[in-house]
């Protein structure tokens, strides 16, 4: 892919403090979201996937701190950018949905209204015509009647259509990059359908990129053309979505995905999650991986580039792959 | 209609023309949220009920374990009338049938430890002694594998996967042989997931036991499931086989629903099969069939005639009569019968 480089994450750490000490709850993340990309991260609770998200649109708040990394947006440093840069970058060039609309939109104000003062944060334009905006972004998102239905409160509104609402809000200033964190969990599945193909046609239409964040693997493989899949904080594998589906290396991405596609045998050592807190010194995952070796838990493996575009934290696998040459990426 | 389906000494559970309305919030009237159900499970046998938010499914398992009385129908247990009965002869039967809930959390006493909440039936429906429950206590969280000192731990002292399961070894503590279970994975991460999937299916092998489980995830349901018997507007539309409804759904929705299921692979072949609008709410069930207002196939006749289910093939059951009698019907363009 030649396309330019809209978003780039690199070698980002957030820690939060817990009972147990300060926690590193992403380590190590690196990401580039190209122009016109539909780009997925997948992972499971508590892998630090939204965390990451949120670092992006510098929302990551005490006592949760950054220590590390730079995150990238149309060649602006989003980390060390002023109040008045973020305002101008957010709900504009670079904007959110998230799961629970319902939550996400203000209770006191009708969708119409807030889709319309959204426009008029980044426009200079009279109330007229942004809430003419607000009704045509309604249009857009299939609302019907969106005339009468911008008048409306969220809690007049269904799951569905208030998820519609909020694609209307974030699509409404022509964000050049949407981030969708569970965008659709917690709604029934024909909505869901309807949702996510409405997202990608908007996105399509406008040449935007979408960032869909989300633990369900179906999501990822239906609606991304590229993806990395998060373990206790860390990328442990990205590549194509279909190597990723077809061909799964890492042992972690391959027990996820043969999961959902195939009856597997269930690891013996069960599906618990990491504990953040005592991280061990070498692979995150090597307490319940098949494949380990004593060289797993002595270093951290680095991301090697095993393909074009397919990166793998696993040296035993990697090793496998080209047993003469040692590529190592960073 | 079905009030004569077999049943035999296997059968488990019975339930006939199952109905249950609720009062209206505003106004008076009643709200239908169950419309004559008929479903029989027999023994060692598992029944998925699928359905959307709002299609009855989680109401019609609180009636079965009678967690909320049913407005009018019946419901049998091993041959045992559960509506009507009450007091001890209740506390009897609930012995047989136990349930096992969506929040793993919620569901487990929080100022309780692992053991205390999993004796908790033992104490309050059988007469077994202390020594004798510590002794089952153990042998329960043997068989949910939470071994170690994990039973002597506190609700959030535990990981989700590990909550559920001790959820299952309360559900399990009073020997039942039917379990309704209500959305049991739906707060787990994927794999954890398949791990209580497979031991759901583990024990019913072993204990022959009878499951009635709900969910909105066909995925899960056809990893546990030998039929589905699939809900809308309160109203069962369609019941067969698992493999037989998820590959060749005969009704409307059925198809609608199949068709929304993302399949975790890259070379899936999208199939989009759209009802129009969205599910009507609890107040306003349309008259007849009740998805004649969505239906892309729906005739005058539909919005006035309510649909019985009738056998299409071997213990397939479709509400549908346009499919049913009707076989030169028009399906809208790009519209998609069935997954194979």
């Amino acid at each position: 892919m030649s396309s330019e480089v809209l978003l780039s994450i690199e070698d980002l750490e957030i820690r939060f403090p817990t009972s147990q000490g300060e926690v590193a709850v992403v380590t190590d993340v690196s990401l580039e979201i190209r122009a016109g990309e539909f780009f997925g991260l997948i992972g499971e609770t508590g892998a630090g996937k939204s965390m990451t998200a949120w670092a992006a649109m510098g929302l990551v708040q005490p006592p949760g701190r950054i220590t590390k990394g730079q995150v990238r947006f149309a060649g602006r440093d989003l980390l060390t950018a002023d109040r008045e840069s973020l305002r101008r970058i957010r709900g504009n060039e670079l904007a959110v949905i998230v799961q629970n609309a319902r939550a996400a939109l203000n209770p006191m104000l009708p969708i119409g209204t807030q889709i319309a003062y959204a426009y008029r944060a980044h426009h200079s334009v009279g109330k007229d015509e942004s809430m003419q905006r607000a009704v045509d972004a309604l249009r857009s998102v299939r609302i019907p009647d969106p005339e009468t239905r911008a008048g409306t409160y969220p809690h007049e509104l269904s799951g569905g259509m208030a998820q519609r609402a909020l694609i209307a809000l974030a699509m409404v200033n022509r964000p050049r990059l949407l981030i969708a964190d569970e965008p659709t969990t917690g709604l029934d599945v024909t909505i869901q359908a309807e949702i996510l193909d409405l997202m990608a046609e908007l996105v399509a239409a406008q040449g935007s990129s979408i960032w869909i964040i989300t633990h369900d693997l179906g999501v990822i493989a239906n609606h991304t053309e590229r993806a990395a899949v998060m373990f206790a904080g860390q990328i442990v594998e990205s590549g194509t979505t279909r190597d990723l589906f077809t061909e799964p290396r890492h042992p972690y991405t391959r027990e996820l995905i043969e999961s959902v596609t195939r009856e597997r045998p269930r690891n013996e050592r069960g599906a618990e999650p990491p504990d953040l807190a005592n991280r061990p010194l070498g692979c995150q995952f090597a307490y319940r991986c098949d494949l380990v070796e004593e060289g797993c838990r002595q270093a951290m493996p680095a991301l090697d580039v095993i393909a074009p575009a397919h990166l793998l934290r696993c040296p035993v696998v990697s090793r496998e792959i080209s047993p003469d040459e040692a590529v190592t990426g960073t | 209609m079905m009030g004569n389906i077999a049943t035999g000494p296997e059968t488990v559970v019975q339930a006939v023309g199952v109905r249950k309305e609720f009062p209206r919030h505003r106004g008076s009237g009643t709200i239908v949220a169950v419309n004559d159900v008929t479903l029989i499970a027999q023994r060692g046998e598992s029944l998925g009920i699928v359905g959307e938010s709002g299609s009855g499914k989680t109401t019609l398992a609180r009636c079965l374990v009678r967690l909320i009385e049913p407005t009018s129908g019946r419901i049998l247990i091993h041959g045992d009338d559960v509506t009507t009965a009450s007091g001890s002869p209740l506390r009897r039967l609930r012995r047989k049938f136990q349930m096992v809930f969506q929040d793993p959390y919620d569901s487990l006493d929080p100022r309780w430890n692992v053991e205390r909440s999993v004796e908790e039936p033992l104490r309050l429906l059988t007469e077994m002694r202390p020594a004798e429950r510590r002794k089952r206590v153990q042998d329960l969280l043997g068989l949910v594998r939470l071994g170690g000192n994990l039973g002597k731990r506190y609700p959030h002292q535990l990981s989700g996967g590990q909550q559920q399961r001790a959820g299952i070894a309360r559900a399990l503590a009073t020997n039942p042989s039917l379990i309704v279970l209500d959305e049991p994975t739906s707060a787990l991460d994927a794999l954890v997931r398949i791990e209580i999937l497979e031991l759901l299916n583990e024990l019913r092998r072993e204990l022959q036991l009878t499951y009635i489980y709900i969910s909105h995830d066909i995925g899960s349901v056809l990893k546990v499931c030998d039929r589905i018997a699939v809900m809308y507007l309160g109203r069962i539309v369609e019941l067969g086989s698992a493999h037989e409804v998820v590959s060749n759904p005969m009704h409307p929705y059925t198809m609608a629903l199949m068709s929304s299921i993302l399949e975790s692979r890259v070379d899936a072949r999208p199939i989009r099969n759209r009802l129009e609008g969205e599910i009507p709410s609890a107040e306003r069930i349309p008259s007849g069939c009740v998805l004649h207002t969505r239906c892309p196939v729906a005739i005058a006749d539909c919005s006035t005639t309510e649909q019985q289910l009738i056998e299409v093939g071997p213990g397939h059951q479709v509400a549908c009569s346009r499919v049913t009698r009707d076989d030169a019907i028009v399906w809208p363009s790009g519209w998609v019968r069935n997954r194979r």
